[in-house]
């Protein structure tokens, strides 16, 4: 057995650098993702549907995910109603879950030709043993070949927003004036000048909305990779070289491949601030609105559902302290609590074995959410949250941890 | 997306290490600084405490940023909102706002405020051009760690190069001040070239598509040399035919639309006056008088007499400056800066000096010659495609069929095998071209293998396709490259969710 530290790796000489993250930073690290593909179902009667398809393209796959994107990105409905079975029928019919599988193994939709390529690059396998196991037919290089599927390939989602919008501007300056007063009347009852500070922020972030909201409606599916899958694609589709007949064999059992519902979520369209955005620049307001909706709803996902729960990586540890580079946008909380994960591999394949739990630090939650900086938000500065570690022992750099509630 | 500058804590670790004694600590979720016995010299005050770099390190008290020096006292007070790294010479940028763009900005140097933070930009001057000093035009991160507009990173500039500070406070108002803070000049000119000689060439740019320009003194007296600005319009400064230069070794050149001359640091004539005047380089200008043209020394000195017909400066990327002319008799060779003809004028036509060659024609053709005066490419070309970068191969036309080929310079030797038709650039690296055939645009190895196919519509997009299959780890664009390609940068947003997608439209 071996204790999977691929990634202690690259992650050592941060930590030996600093015990403390460069103020703006995401840490690029190398671990296995699950991966994402998304897709807007755009109302063609909303009035700001093309600003809000331009900024959606512009939205990037969030860092703890593979982009797994096809080409096909946005469709229109021509008003509100859409449900849940128009969507699926989407799904269905256009062979999503076939095109996915095409995607991971880079099948050329024109000769056939697959590739294990991705495979081993999102598996972080050494790529020479992966091919080596396999050529051998090797029990590790099946096992490998399994781990795969299970890991990377039936980890892959799919993730379909629509987009409502929604326009308050009469009322905002209104609003505004109130929540200055109130703030007012707070600090002077409690005595506290740091909440008259906060009314006073919240009139101005009022106001300066301008009164567009987005609210997203968002539909999780996964890839089903199952044994029966894997088994017709290797033996029936894959090959290495142009061929027709394998080639006619994928296009034909498309079907073969499916998408299994998991759940669904809506954003509250609650306010975002544009402070921090020039109101030369709208789009950004835009893309801000979108994006802090669609990051709501992932996070929600994975509150909701297990199997969308991602792991993120342990940056530091310290004095019954880890650094971890997630924050707000991950869903983080005071209230919140995770599980330490350790990777093991074992004859090819990996799991995940808890070794502990953490907890927040109230004061050091990072505020990682788009433009969080630009807005001057509390904690946007941090580069990581850090967690107090509430059980467990030997807990390092390379182990994960993942959310429990 | 915040992103980590791994290079930034390298080298703080690598610096730090040459401080080692001072270490960052921490308790209770607050940090100071213990020495190498582990004894507490700065006690845990802060939230957020950076190792040592070359003697100073970045700590944080709720939202404001200062820095300690090495002895762990405090080096500048944390009461700023955002805070620059140092450069070599010990300065600093800090600024106070809410945010970045908006805030007001200073600078120290080590632990003295040099400028007051009132100004919504302050830098240092880039070696390598005039400054536009508008508001906004230095765009900096909190670690300093962007580089600006203008190309310029604060804390990579050695301000001892050029040894005054710029700022803007506003509409109108821009100033240049010495290393020491003190304040040299305030103009409503926004456009500085690099002061030299005691003077500031401040250059203002109106509504109405003028330049109006001004020498400005600073030795404190502010005095301009001109009574009035000198007006001169924008397109014409652009080719350099009117304009006013910056001084160098104790002249500066005015260009005006019927006279040019130069001018000493008082403003006084040197020399004589000419029709016209341009910049020769580093050293020298060219000034035409009557029907010639010949090389002026910066102290006014006429270096030849006006005996050639026309004399081309040479480009900036060479180690030895020749000036390509034709004299009056119609031949064309090289002169130095000293005015003597190191390459013979026995040529019909001899193109611009760049990376120390020139392209010459004779009879035969056009071919390469270097600055020993000696034939490397044989002259029997129809053109040659020269580049400034110096490339090992050069992309010819032969005037036997009109098509492209690559020459490797240093062997003479054709390496094309299939030709081009039309040459549009030559790759930024040397081994590849723009190449196009009627409306259409692709890319080419330099033996002439299609790498992106003459199927695009313009240069831009075979360049977006070639950095396309680069990122797939391609050397050669594929038919369902260039599908998934064409799908990807012309996204489709028009399918309606009850339709079935059609199928070339899917990449996979």
């Amino acid at each position: 057995m071996r204790i999977f530290k691929y990634i202690a790796v690259g992650v050592v000489m941060i930590v030996s650098a600093s015990t403390l993250f460069a103020e703006t930073n995401e840490i690029e690290t190398q671990y296995r993702r699950p991966s994402m593909y998304s897709v807007l179902v755009s109302r063609t009667d909303q009035e700001h549907s093309a600003k809000i398809i331009d900024e959606f393209y512009n939205i990037e796959t969030p860092s703890q995910y593979n982009n797994h994107d096809l080409s096909i990105k946005v469709v229109t409905v021509p008003k509100k109603g859409t449900g849940e079975s128009d969507i699926d029928n989407w799904l269905k019919v256009n062979a999503i879950a076939s095109r996915l599988v095409g995607k991971w193994f880079d099948r050329d939709i024109f000769t056939g030709e697959c590739s294990l390529d991705l495979v081993k690059h999102r598996g972080l396998y050494n790529a020479t043993e992966f091919d080596k196991e396999l050529a051998a037919r090797s029990a590790r290089g099946i096992a490998m070949l399994e781990d795969a599927g299970e890991d990377l390939i039936g980890n892959t989602f799919v993730l379909v927003h629509e987009a409502s919008y929604i326009d308050h501007g009469k009322r905002s300056k209104v609003a505004g004036g109130i929540l200055r007063g109130l703030g007012l009347l707070a600090g002077v009852a409690l005595g506290s000048q740091s909440l008259v500070d906060m009314g006073d922020n919240l009139g101005s972030i009022t106001e300066s909305i301008k009164g567009f909201r987005v609210k997203f409606h968002t539909r999780l599916y996964r890839l089903v990779w199952d044994d029966e899958a894997s088994k017709i694609f290797y033996t029936q589709m894959w090959t290495q070289k142009p061929d027709e007949k394998k080639k006619m064999a994928f296009e034909d059992g498309r079907d073969t491949f499916h998408l299994e519902y998991i759940g669904e979520v809506t954003s509250s369209g609650s306010n975002t601030s544009f402070l921090g955005i020039s109101e030369k620049h709208p789009e950004i307001m835009v893309r801000k609105a979108c994006t802090r909706a669609i990051d709501d709803n992932i996070r929600d996902l994975q509150s909701n559902f297990e199997v969308f729960r991602v792991k993120s990586p342990i940056m530091a540890v310290r004095d019954g302290v880890i650094d971890v580079p997630i924050g707000m946008k991950e869903g983080i909380n005071a209230d919140s609590e995770y599980e330490v994960l350790e990777a093991v591999e074992k004859k090819g394949k990996i799991s995940y074995n808890r070794i502990g739990t953490v907890k927040p630090i109230n004061g050091k939650i990072w505020d990682n959410r788009y433009m969080a900086l630009e807005e001057g938000a509390p904690g946007a500065e941090l580069a990581c949250t850090t967690f107090k570690i509430t059980s467990g022992h030997n807990i390092e750099v390379g182990h994960f941890i993942r959310q429990i509630k | 997306m915040k992103k980590l500058f791994i290079a930034f804590i390298l080298i703080a670790t690598t610096a730090s290490c040459a401080f080692a004694d001072l270490q960052v600590v921490e308790k209770k979720g607050k940090y100071g600084y213990a020495d190498s016995d582990g004894k507490v010299v700065v006690k845990h005050q802060y939230d957020e405490a950076r190792p040592f770099v070359n003697g100073r390190a970045l700590v944080r008290q709720g939202n404001k940023y200062g820095y300690l020096q090495e002895d762990g006292k405090v080096l500048i007070k944390p009461e700023w909102d955002f805070i620059g790294a140092f450069n070599k010479d010990g300065y600093v940028w800090v600024a106070k706002g809410k945010t970045l763009a908006d805030s007001k900005k200073g600078v120290y140097h080590e632990g003295k405020v040099v400028i007051p933070a009132k100004y919504s930009t302050v830098g240092f001057f880039n070696p390598e051009g005039e400054f536009d000093v508008a508001p906004g035009r230095v765009n900096v991160s909190k670690t300093d760690s962007k580089h600006s507009q203008t190309d310029m990173n604060f804390s990579k500039l050695n301000s001892a190069d050029i040894p005054y500070i710029y700022a803007c406070g506003g509409y109108n108002k821009y100033l240049l001040f010495d290393l020491d803070g003190k304040q040299l000049i305030q103009t409503s000119a926004n456009l500085f070239a690099i002061p030299s000689d005691g003077i500031l060439l401040a250059t203002e740019i109106r509504n109405s598509g003028k330049y109006e320009g001004n020498y400005y003194k600073l030795d404190g007296s502010k005095k301009r040399l001109f009574k009035r600005n000198v007006y001169y319009p924008a397109d014409e400064a652009a080719k350099n035919k009117e304009n006013l230069y910056g001084f160098k070794n104790g002249t500066a050149a005015v260009c005006l639309s019927d006279k040019a001359y130069l001018i000493d640091p008082s403003g006084n004539r040197v020399g004589k006056e000419y029709s016209r005047l341009e910049s020769g380089g580093r050293e020298v200008y060219i000034y035409t008088s009557g029907n010639g043209c010949g090389l002026l020394s910066q102290d006014g000195k006429e270096i030849t007499g006006a005996d050639y017909k026309v004399i081309i400066p040479p480009h900036a990327k060479n180690t030895t400056e020749l000036f390509a002319a034709s004299n009056k008799a119609g031949k064309s060779g090289y002169l130095n800066t000293e005015g003597k003809e190191v390459i013979p004028f026995e040529y019909e036509a001899a193109g611009v000096w760049v990376s120390d060659r020139g392209k010459v024609k004779t009879s035969k053709g056009y071919g390469m010659i270097n600055s020993d005066g000696n034939i490397f490419i044989n002259p029997q070309w129809e053109d040659i495609y020269v580049t400034v970068e110096p490339f090992d191969h050069l992309w010819m036309k032969s005037k036997k069929d009109g098509m492209w080929y690559a020459v490797n310079l240093a062997t003479d030797k054709v390496v094309t095998t299939s030709p081009v038709k039309d040459l549009e650039a030559q790759h930024l690296a040397g081994d590849k071209a723009y190449v196009k055939d009627g409306e259409k645009h692709g890319m080419v190895a330099l033996n002439g293998d299609v790498i992106i196919p003459l199927e695009f519509e313009n240069s831009g997009t075979v360049e977006r396709a070639y950095k396309y299959i680069r990122g797939l780890g391609k050397n050669r664009m594929g038919t369902t490259d260039k599908h998934r390609f064409l799908l990807y940068s012309n996204p489709n947003t028009s399918n309606k969710l009850a339709d079935k997608v059609p199928s070339e439209q899917w990449d996979y």
